[in-house]
């Protein structure tokens, strides 16, 4: 049985949704079954922009952690992923507190659910729940290397 | 007679007393004017003082802050602007039409790599250049380009070779984006160091 990939993406533009039709036909990554979906979700007329005015539209604003665990529970409980994926992007990068608050409740909810994160910063001492929530494991790196 | 003398002598004395106060009394305001305006005058020079060794102080981190900046620029923009300019050419071998050595798509990885790297640990100095985001959207061209070269040596492996194909031709258009993002970057990174450096010696000129 094909293991289950939700990916946390910031959100859905060209550059994700390029980057969910490289995964799908992806040979080296066919042994997977993927489902997406994004910290934020864009308004119709943000969808519009060009990239770096969405961006600036969207750093500029708030992410709501109640709304994105609430979606993110719903998800998890219709698609039953096996490992959750957060891509830190500049959604992540700007609302780090929200995000990682929205994980944490994810975690007790789920704690089966594995979580890796796409990211170069690597939580140290001082953040010890940090390194639980977020496995480091050679398979989730592997998956992170072949998904970004 | 003694009446008239009396007089004179009451109107003299108390000119004299009179001329004798106003006297004392101008000498002693002027005093105290010329003490109170001096330590007006005291405390303004001290202000000035504390003032101006703020100014000097704010002045000289300022250059040390333009100065470190503009060290970190040259030690890493051209570094970026060498590694975006390698992964183009790299990336136009790649999509020429001969064969692809592997030795060309593992430099293809690692300068992809080396490039997201330097990305990284110059963020902050990119986001304040404005520079940050043409960069990330070429390595993120880059990666794919990466990903799909994988991809490809995987379906060339198991003798897919229509899918492999499919994918030489994704491999060429990604190389066209490469090439359309590549120059701005070039040009507006090569454009910061100069521009700079002439603000850093405006900077120590005053």
């Amino acid at each position: 049985m094909s293991q289950r990939i939700l990916v946390l993406q910031s959100v859905e533009d060209e550059i994700t949704y390029r980057r969910e039709m490289r995964i799908k036909r992806s040979p080296l990554l066919r042994d997977y079954d993927f489902k997406h979906i994004y910290a934020i979700e864009l308004k119709d007329e943000q969808q519009e922009l060009p990239t770096p005015l969405m961006m600036e539209q969207v750093v500029q604003g708030s992410l709501d952690g109640e709304e994105l665990l609430d979606r993110l529970v719903r998800k998890v409980i219709a698609f039953d992923p096996n490992i959750l994926i957060v891509h830190a992007g500049f959604v992540f990068h700007r609302f780090p507190h929200e995000m990682i608050s929205a994980l944490k409740s994810l975690k007790d909810k789920f704690p089966n659910l594995r979580i890796g994160i796409q990211s170069r910063i690597r939580f140290g001492r001082d953040r010890p729940e940090l390194q639980t929530l977020f496995e480091d494991s050679e398979e989730i790196r592997g998956l992170i290397e072949r998904i970004f | 007679m003694d009446i008239v003398n009396n007089i004179v002598t009451v109107l003299l004395t108390s000119t004299i007393v009179s001329a004798a106060v106003s006297f004392v009394l101008k000498t002693w305001f002027e005093a105290r004017l010329k003490h109170h305006f001096e330590l007006e005058l005291e405390k303004l020079r001290h202000s000035y003082e504390v003032e101006l060794e703020r100014l000097k102080t704010q002045l000289a981190i300022m250059v040390e802050t333009t100065h470190e900046l503009t060290e970190r620029r040259l030690a890493t923009y051209p570094q970026i602007v060498e590694l975006v300019y390698r992964v183009r050419n790299i990336a136009r071998e790649i999509v020429a039409p001969t064969e692809t050595s592997p030795i060309l798509i593992d430099e293809f990885a690692a300068r992809t790599g080396e490039l997201e790297n330097n990305l990284y640990v110059c963020r902050m100095d990119l986001e304040r250049d404005e520079a940050f985001l043409p960069i990330h959207t070429f390595k993120n061209t880059a990666k794919t380009f990466n990903r799909l070269l994988e991809d490809r040596d995987h379906y060339q492996s198991h003798g897919e070779e229509d899918e492999a194909s499919r994918i030489s031709t994704e491999l060429r258009g990604l190389y066209a984006e490469i090439e359309k993002q590549h120059r701005p970057i070039i040009e507006s990174l090569s454009g910061i160091i100069p521009r700079e450096k002439e603000g850093y010696q405006d900077v120590q000129a005053t």
